[in-house]
């Protein structure tokens, strides 16, 4: 059962880097002005990808974290890896309410204080999603 | 909108679960693990199983036919490189799960434990808090 739970948090895992290497092709294209506007479809279809994706990871993260809760709960690099998987949930609400910016308007027009969110949700989600795979990898 | 409904439902439900967790933890606090022993250091805590077959053991030490007799949940032994471990009570702390523990209760584990672990240190260190003795012929 754990190998067919960790099958499906792998898949959860590649479904949502599909989303995120089309939502960061789309993105860099619209901030590099290679477009005017990025493709609606294209952006939120990589939202809906990644989104899909998170939730897999965590619904069967939750699965495999409790037979193994015991020793989890004890391990601080546990606390870590929940704290970029809290911060990777929170922004995706931030990166649903900027990505219309991208599909409505030119990155060149954007003022500078609506440029700085669009950076900052983009380097928390790339620092948690790093972080989250990383720690992953040393608390097993 | 939906995608927001979708993960926020999701970021409950975690939240949830974890809240449980940490509630209904059967000691009240999580488990910790002491530094990793030697194998010429004494195991810090016997378990039943230990105190039971402990006097077979004076006479002929941690034999395969004795570990073969502890293959059950219940009281789970293994060998590993040469030397006998009381896995019970890791069964259901084991992050790789509890069916790769239970498969090498009573048996030789050690292909097992050096494919999957094998050179790495923190396994290694975890093991040998449930160090019984070394293996006799």
């Amino acid at each position: 059962m754990t190998g067919f739970l960790f099958d499906i948090h792998i898949a959860s895992l590649a479904l949502a880097a599909v989303g995120i290497v089309v939502a960061d092709h789309s993105a860099l294209n619209w901030m590099l002005g290679r477009v005017d506007r990025a493709h609606r479809a294209a952006v939120f279809s990589a939202h809906w990808f990644v989104s899909i994706g998170l939730a897999g990871l965590v619904l069967s993260g939750l699965a495999l974290f409790w037979p193994m809760r015991q020793y989890l709960l004890g391990e601080p690099l546990f606390w870590l890896k929940m704290f970029f998987v809290g911060c990777l949930l929170i922004n995706s609400f931030f990166v649903e309410m900027l990505m219309h910016r991208a599909v409505k308007y030119p990155f060149r027009e954007l003022p500078f204080s609506q440029k700085v969110p669009l950076f900052i949700s983009g380097g928390v989600s790339t620092l948690c999603w790093l972080g989250a795979g990383f720690t992953a990898l040393a608390l097993f | 909108m939906k995608t927001s409904m979708l993960l926020g439902s999701v970021f409950l439900i975690a939240l949830a679960v974890i809240g449980y967790a940490i509630l209904t933890q059967p000691s009240g606090t999580a488990v910790t693990y002491p530094p990793a022993q030697t194998q010429t250091t004494t195991p810090p805590a016997q378990t039943q199983t230990q105190t039971q077959t402990q006097s077979n053991t004076q006479n002929s030490g941690y034999t395969m036919a004795l570990v073969a007799q502890h293959n059950a949940a219940s009281s789970c032994w293994a060998a590993i490189n040469g030397n006998v471990y009381d896995l019970t009570n890791w069964i259901n702390q084991h992050p790789g799960g509890p069916e790769n523990i239970l498969a090498i209760c009573g048996t030789d584990g050690s292909a097992a434990f050096n494919a999957q672990h094998g050179g790495q240190r923190q396994p290694a260190a975890e093991l040998a808090q449930f160090l019984l003795g070394p293996l006799t012929q």
